[in-house]
């Protein structure tokens, strides 16, 4: 009598109580798909932080709606984009998706940084670019060998998570770079008068800035499978994937972030280092402006 | 006649590169050794900016020249430690005093300088002329008071041995007793050293105080919107100074 699997619902089902049917209904073995209905179900969760939000009038309720519907637009979008690019399955959307997906990583990166300088979203791109298209590239070539080599079932998914490790990461350590350089600015200062090379007043700065970016991602490699089941790990299992396969494949992953972030995050600090002094030994303080 | 100025600089410019204001016109100046040089103005009229422009902490357009040689970029680091700047709030790393009375003996430019280690012994010594005890050579510097902090920046900066002095109101935030000790520590300073020899130190003080300017130095120049004016009062029958920045303008 639960076996209402596959109905489509409708207004009077809902009343009847029916819709609790729906969800004790057992699934076919292995099928995991959603009906839109199940996801409305998700979205209501949604309702009890607005509600909250609401009543103690935290003034959220318009951001957490702007955010939802930011969301189910964007994932909406790149399901159809990847639809298309997954039925035409030749290298050139793939390449073209890739790079605006590394190109808006690269911007996502500088958003949240007070403190910029003239060509930090140069920066901010460049290292993005470099650091996740070298990973993921050594990933697919020479780890996943899909076939055909672009197979956009792998690049993408693949990409898109080093690009958000790694955009994290450099937005966490430019983020700092910059701040940790105006609130020690006397400092740097003083060094440099004593007679310090730009390096050496800068390097302590650059230091804590690396550090603060590599934190996260150690962080989460040291709790990874005690606290939570990693994400890449989640939908391998979901989809059916033996758990040491899915296994070897999130260790495989997690060294991969890992090194995307290093470079990344080593690279952007160098170049704004550079960008921030100058030959002379000089911080170019009239460069970095407040946003 | 006389012998080489210690520092030139013609025509050091600073515009500020991200709003194009013109911070400071064209300063030229020359430096000789035993020379006591105040510099007053209002503030805003670019003493801090003119005082860094010469130890060459910020981007300037213009020429330094020091015993007869340009600084070029490479020199910048040697150059600092012999042109020291002392800003008007002293800076110390977390960690003990002497810790940061070593910190410069750690960069490269160590080898460069005219002390190139640290010698605790003279600290310890130069602590008393000061009237502070050489025990605080232990205490973590942050936990000096405001006036034992600025002391503690004048002697780290005499263990570099320096050439010149660019004293940045240094003694804004002291007491009248506290002052007068450190105003007596830089004449001592000065007086050490020969005119007439490779030795020969002098500095440049700025203040708002025109009395402690008479006191301490032997010519005056002023700032005004980012213009440096020469000569003023006539605080001393010894104008050299004047004269001969009346030639550095004739470079230019």
């Amino acid at each position: 009598m639960f076996d209402l699997n596959g109905l489509d619902v409708t207004i009077p089902d809902l009343i009847h109580g029916q819709m609790l049917g729906q969800f004790l209904a057992p699934r076919p073995e292995g099928d995991i798909s959603l009906s839109w209905f199940e996801v409305g179900v998700a979205a209501s969760l949604l309702l009890i932080n607005a509600i909250i939000s609401i009543q103690l009038g935290l003034g959220m309720a318009k951001r957490i709606a702007t955010s939802s519907v930011r969301m189910v637009i964007q994932l909406a979008i790149l399901g159809l984009v990847l639809k298309q690019i997954f039925e035409l399955s030749q290298p050139a959307p793939v390449f073209v998706l890739a790079a605006t997906m590394t190109i808006i990583a690269g911007v996502s990166a500088v958003k949240r940084i007070d403190h910029r300088y003239p060509s930090i979203y140069r920066n901010s791109i460049f290292s993005v670019w470099t650091s996740a298209w070298i990973v993921t590239s050594i990933t697919v070539l020479i780890i996943v060998r899909p076939q055909p080599w672009y197979s956009p079932q792998v690049v993408i998914p693949l990409l898109g998570m080093v690009l958000g490790n790694s955009l994290t990461g450099i937005s966490l350590g430019l983020d700092r770079f910059m701040s940790e350089l105006r609130n020690r600015r006397g400092e740097v200062e003083t060094m440099l008068a004593l007679g310090a090379t730009r390096w050496e007043s800068c390097r302590g700065v650059f230091v804590e800035a690396t550090r603060t970016a590599m934190i996260p991602i150690l962080n989460t490699m040291s709790v990874a499978g005690i606290v939570s089941i990693p994400g890449m790990m989640t939908g391998q299992l979901l989809a059916g994937a033996e758990p040491l396969e899915a296994v070897k494949y999130q260790i495989m992953i997690m060294f991969v972030i890992a090194a995307a972030i290093a470079i990344g995050v080593v690279l952007s600090l160098s170049l704004s280092y550079r960008n921030v002094t100058n030959s002379n030994h000089q911080i170019e303080w009239d460069q970095i402006r407040r946003h | 006649m006389s012998q080489p100025p210690l520092l030139q600089i013609h025509n050091v410019s600073r515009t500020d590169t991200s709003t194009g204001k013109h911070l400071l016109k064209s300063a030229s100046l020359l430096i000789h050794a035993g020379d006591r040089i105040g510099l007053v103005g209002n503030s805003g009229s670019g003493k801090s900016t003119f005082l860094r422009a010469m130890a060459m902490l910020d981007r300037c357009t213009g020429e330094w020249i020091f015993n007869g040689n340009t600084i070029t970029k490479d020199d910048i680091p040697a150059y600092r430690r012999t042109v020291i700047y002392l800003s008007q709030r002293p800076f110390f790393t977390t960690g003990t005093v002497e810790e940061n009375l070593r910190l410069p003996f750690l960069f490269k430019s160590a080898e460069a300088g005219a002390r190139d280690s640290f010698q605790r012994d003279l600290a310890a010594s130069t602590m008393e002329t000061l009237g502070l005890s050489p025990q605080i050579l232990n205490q973590p510097a942050e936990s000096l008071s405001g006036g034992e902090q600025q002391m503690v920046s004048l002697i780290r900066a005499l263990l570099l041995d320096p050439r010149i002095l660019l004293l940045d109101e240094p003694t804004a935030a002291l007491d009248s007793d506290a002052k007068l000790r450190f105003e007596e520590r830089i004449l001592k300073w000065h007086r050490e050293s020969n005119a007439e020899n490779e030795d020969g130190r002098a500095f440049l003080w700025t203040s708002h105080d025109p009395t402690q300017v008479d006191r301490l130095t032997d010519h005056t120049l002023t700032m005004q919107q980012g213009e440096l004016i020469l000569p003023t009062g006539p605080n001393s029958e010894n104008q050299s100074a004047n004269k001969n920045n009346q030639q550095a303008n004739g470079v230019g």
